[in-house]
Formats: structure tokens, sequence, C-alpha cells
């Protein structure tokens, strides 16, 4: 089990031997790569298993292919996905297929193999990705990915990607998105993931970029479920830059998840720009999501909200680390940290960092976070009405998750976390 | 129909009821009075079945049976109900879908079919108007944001939407002005049957005016030291609780 980090850099030690390009056989790729991989490697193998195992990466299982082709998925599979929404992308196996596509005119993707020099350069912007571990890995063996650009729309449209993964071997899979969100551009945006039954587990590591012009309001909404893969890891990076009066809104829930790493880096660049990332992770087994944000307000009069909420039954872990940095200039800022947790058995465990760095003067800014049990006095006050104690127990929790819920505008994609919640804690209309 | 003898419990290793004995008989108003801290709200807490207090000796029996190891949902089920002097706020759960629920556990309980979802919304509207309770109550939040007059109201509603035997009301009086009093005693007044009794726990004599009591006892130092009918309570009034512990 332990072997999975050796393996991992013998696989990659012979990749750099071989000098085998990713994405396209053109220089400007070929170096980002070697670049990032050479970083990478350039660390003792003592020190990465460290990191490794300091960071609860270890995976778990043999890391057995970096570049596997994955078998094929059943056409009506396919179908009896994508139809469900007017607009949506499909992803299978990292691969963008047009033909099961339906996108509005405003959107064009163009995957990372067909991109011009020009954009190919926006896919390795160095200034907006942090070279952590995994991102440099990611740089290093991607192969898969699109390039997604929204020009201006006057109506605010929703499109479903959903991601569809057959591997049968484990993989140690790589994708980079990069978003373009052009000015006055709207778009909200539901992910979707879908595995093969009995899939051996993936390791998935996704770099997102999203850039937001002008006025951009772009909405991210992401269904973690049992469909990632029951025992897969997942490690998401994404990095958001915000231009003048533009907003990003992020909403994660995780239920029946096996792993999950988030890392969320938003730069607030230009005035007036907000951004509000809301989390709902619903726990039980040896489940496990560590999200970890940084948010910087580099100008003024900028607005920053979290809320991230927490349920957490049998041996599962939270872990919220979240870095809020105001620089000098930026006056006017407003920004909230809230992360509230509920732990519902001994062994579970949530972990609450939330930090503020302040080098302004006139700012509001505010975080508060919460772990604890259910309250006595609530489960009481619904018992004397004769409401069964189990039933009690799931409306409170129903009811701790409540304004993360209601942040979500789109009513179709409420729906979907209604019944994803009123499911797992037991709830019937 | 509810009969407490003896009885002694206590919180955190507190003594709080040191050998209170009340008999309620179905169709009576029994009004309790007293100082603070005297015990008032323990008692009602443990006739509902609160589990932060034990009960170290007597015995509480409601219908005949002994209740001191029932859950609260059991004793709510067997029609007690408790009007709470601070009423719990529960952001998320809407009034409707709270009373839906315990409308719905109440019946399948007393092995009755679930009420169609149009009879049941039919009844509580017409509750809430019975309380000046707007319908657009129904959508809100249970109790988050409500006044404290509405909060009040709110409780008073789902006794009307119960039909409890045993009310409990621990002072629903306090924090109303004259105008919610009269309209959660008008609520009252209209649910009072001769199969079914009530408890109003209360500080100040005001509320008995709208609600007449057939006996009044006064709780002091843990349990019952006097007892009459309502004159006593004008009685307290004029003279406070001096002299009787």
């Amino acid at each position: 089990m332990m072997g999975s980090i050796n393996t991992l850099c013998v696989s990659l030690k012979n990749f750099a031997k071989n000098k085998k390009a990713s994405i396209r056989e053109d220089s400007i790729i070929v170096n980002a790569q070697e670049s990032a991989l050479n970083t990478f490697l350039s660390e003792s193998d003592s020190a990465l298993s460290a990191y490794w195992k300091d960071h609860d990466f270890i995976p778990g299982f043999e890391i057995q292919n970096i570049d596997q082709k994955a078998p094929l998925i059943p056409k009506t599979q396919i179908q009896s996905i994508s139809a469900n929404n007017e607009f949506n992308i499909t992803i299978l196996n990292g691969r963008f297929h047009k033909q099961f596509s339906n996108l509005p005119k405003n959107i064009n993707i163009t995957e990372l193999c067909d991109l011009s020099d020009k954009a190919i350069n926006e896919v390795f912007d160095a200034e907006l990705i942090k070279p952590t571990k995994m991102t440099l890995i990611n740089t290093a063996l991607v192969k898969n990915g699109f390039l997604l650009e929204a020009k201006e729309c006057s109506q605010h449209r929703t499109i479903y990607i959903n991601y569809l993964n057959y591997s049968d071997v484990s993989c140690f899979n790589q994708m980079r998105n990069v978003y373009i969100f052009e000015k006055n551009a709207q778009l909200s945006i539901v992910e979707q993931f879908f595995n093969s039954e009995d899939q051996p587990p993936q390791l998935n590591n996704v770099v997102s970029e999203l850039k937001l012009e002008d006025d951009a309001k772009v909405k991210m909404c992401s269904f973690n479920g049992a469909s990632r893969g029951l025992k897969s890891k997942n490690i998401n990076n994404t990095f958001v830059h915000q231009k003048k009066h533009s907003s990003f809104e992020l909403f994660n829930i995780y239920t029946d998840v096996n792993w999950i790493k988030h890392s969320v880096n938003i730069v607030l660049a230009e005035t007036q720009s907000n951004c509000n990332l809301q989390s709902i992770s619903l726990l039980d087994q040896e489940q496990s999501v560590n999200s970890d944000l940084y948010v910087c307000h580099q100008a003024p009069s900028c607005v920053s909200k979290q809320v991230y909420k927490g349920i957490f039954d049998d041996r599962s872990k939270g872990v919220f680390n979240s870095c809020v940095l105001v620089s000098k200039n930026a006056q006017n800022t407003i920004a909230t940290q809230q992360n509230n947790n509920i732990i519902l058995s001994d062994y579970a465990v949530s972990k609450s960092n939330p930090q503020l760095e302040i080098f302004a003067d006139e700012v509001e800014c505010a975080h508060g976070s919460t772990v604890g049990k259910i309250d006595e006095a609530a489960l009481f006050y619904l018992r004397s009405r004769g409401i069964n104690k189990v039933l009690a127990h799931s409306l409170l929790l129903r009811a701790f998750l409540n304004d993360v819920v209601e942040s979500v505008a789109n009513n179709d994609v409420k729906k979907l976390v209604l019944l994803i919640l009123d499911k797992k804690l037991n709830i019937i209309n | 129909m509810l009969s407490v003898r003896d009885l002694h419990c206590e919180i955190s290793n507190q003594k709080v009821l040191k050998g209170l004995n009340l008999s309620v008989q179905p169709g009576e108003i029994h009004a309790i009075m007293g100082p603070n801290g005297s015990g008032k709200s323990t008692l009602a807490s443990v006739i509902a079945g609160n589990e932060n207090y034990e009960i170290t000796d007597g015995v509480i029996s409601f219908l005949g049976e002994d209740i001191a190891d029932m859950d609260p949902e059991e004793r709510a089920h067997r029609g007690i109900f408790l009007s709470f002097q601070y009423p719990v706020e529960i952001p998320g759960v809407s009034v409707s879908n709270f009373v839906k629920a315990s409308v719905t556990e109440h019946r399948k309980a007393n092995g009755l079919e679930p009420l169609k979802s149009g009879d049941l919304l039919k009844l509580m509207k017409a509750n809430l108007s019975l309380l000046n309770m707007g319908s657009h109550f129904l959508s809100r939040s249970m109790n988050d944001g409500f006044s404290g007059g509405e909060k009040k109201r709110a409780e008073i509603f789902q006794l009307a939407m119960l039909k409890p035997k045993l009310c409990i009301l621990d002072e629903t009086d306090s924090g109303l002005d004259i105008d919610a009093l009269k309209v959660v005693a008008q609520g009252v007044n209209g649910l009072r049957s001769d199969d079914r009794s009530f408890v109003i726990i209360t500080h100040y004599q005001r509320l008995l005016e709208y609600i007449k009591p057939d006996y009044v006892h006064v709780l002091a130092g843990g349990k019952i030291v006097k007892s009459g009918d309502s004159t006593l309570a004008l009685e307290l009034e004029e003279n406070g609780y001096d002299g009787l512990y």
C-alpha cells in the first residue's frame, strides 16, 4: 500500500527520461511540462514521502498507471445522462464529446490538444496557479482538459458538465480545465460525476482555472457524491481571478464521498468584485473532506463570504482551513468566514482553522467557527410535539444546513440538493 | 387525569422538587403560582418528559399510567402538551412542516389515518386565524424571528392543532401585551372542554382574569404549600408570597 509514492516517483522519473510530451509535441507545452516535472522531482524521495504522509495524501492503493486508455462507455448510459438537461457538456474518460453535448450560442469548448499557441499560454498560467506539489504534477502530466470560453450574454443560463469515468484499472488521472468569462458574460455551471460500478480506485487530480473579466457573473455547483467513485480520492485545485464588478459563487455538496481535498484560491484583483463560497459536508464511515480556502483581497470595496457547514458521523473527518488576506490598499473590504460543524459520534473529527490577515485600515472582517452536538433543547421541543427522536434528529440536522441550501439560487439545482439531503437524512415528506 | 404524588426531582445534583403533590381531574383548570426558582418550570418539564431532570422519588401518573419512564414523544401521543416558556427557534423547518410532522406522528401513534394534505392545510389556516395569525406564518421557519407574542401564539396554535388532553402552559403570559394576552386567552378558552385539563403556570394574576381557574396553587421551595380557589390569586397579588413558606 505504501509503495504507491515510490511507484509514482519511479513512473515520473521514467516519464521524464523518455521525455514523453503529454499534450502536444511543441516547445511551449514540452518546456512547461518538463519544468514542472523537474521541480516536483527536485525534492528527495523521502521529502516527498513525508509531505504526502503529513498531508494524508497516501492513496492507499497501488498507482499502476499514469497513462492508460479507459474502456468505452455504453452509448445508452451517456444519452440517459445528457438528455436530462437542456445545455450540457459530456466528458467521457477525460475527453470532450461534442456529439453528446449541447452548448448555448455564447459558449465555446476547445480541448487542450486543439488549442492555439496563444490559448495554451492561458492554460499554463504560472501566475495564477500556485506551484504546489499536486499542481506541478498536473502541469507535468496533464493530457486531458478543455478551455471553455463564455461570451457576453443577456441571459443567465445553466450548463451541466457531466463527467463519466469508466477506467477498469487504478489510474492517476490529471485534468486541466480553463474557463474564460468575457466582459458581461454570465453562466451557471453544475458539475456531476458518474463512474462505472465496482470501479477500481482512482486518484483524480484536477486543476481548474476561472478567469472573470469585468462584470462577469459565474455560479458553480458541484455534486460530489457516491458517483465520484466509492474508493477514489479526488484532489481539486481551483484558481479564480476576478476583475472589476465580477461575481463568483461556488457551492459544493459532499455526501457519500471517499476522500476529497479541495483547494480554492480566489484573487479579487479589481474593485467591487465579490465571491461567495458555500459548502455542505454530510459524512459518515471513514469519509474525509479537506477544504483549503484562500481569498486575496487585492483591491478596494470587494466582498467575500464563506459559509462551510459539516455534519460528521462514525469516523469521518472534515477539515476547514481558510485564509483571507486583505492587502494594504483593499480599503472598504467586507470579508466573512463562517464554519459550523456538528459531530454525531465519538470518533468523528472536525478541524477548523479560519484565519484573517488584514493589512488595510477601513475594513469589516469577521470569522467564526463552531463545533458541537445537536441542540438538546431543540430536540426536546420537537419530541414534546410527538416527533420521534430519530426524525427530530434528522429535522434538526436539515435545519442546520438550511442557510447554505438557501444560498443556491437555481431552483432546479436546489431541488436536487434537497433530494440528496432528505434521502441521506431519512426525511420522507 | 394527572396525579403527582410526593415528587422529588433534581438536575445536575441540585434538588428542585421536594415532595410535590398535585391532582388534576378532566375538565379542570389549575393555576400554579410561586416565587422565582420555586420549581414551576421544572414541574412542567418533568411532566413533559425532559430527560435532563432525574426523578428521585414519587410518582407521576397520567390517565392511570405511570409515565416516569416514558419518552417525551410517547407522553405527547398520550395527550400531554407543554407550551414552552421559551419556545425554541428552528430555522430551516417551516411551521407547516413542523406541525405536519407533529400531527402525522400523533395520528400514527393513535392508530389514525394521516390527514389529507388539503384538509390539514385548511385546519392549519383556520387555527392560525383564531389566534390572529396570517397564513403566511406557515411558510416561515418555526419561531425564527417571531416576536415574543407571536411565539406564544404559535404555541397555542400547536395546542389547537394537536387537541391534547392535558395542556401545561408555562408562563404563556410573560412578555405579552394586553391584546396578545386576550387573543391567547380566547384561544385557550375556545379549547376548554369536559375532557381537557389545563395547568397554567404564571407569575401574574392578569392572565387568570381571562382564563378563570378552578384551583390555584402556590409552589414554593419545591412543593405546593397552599391551594385554594381563584380568590387565592387575588390574595397573592395583594400580599405576595411572604409567610407562605
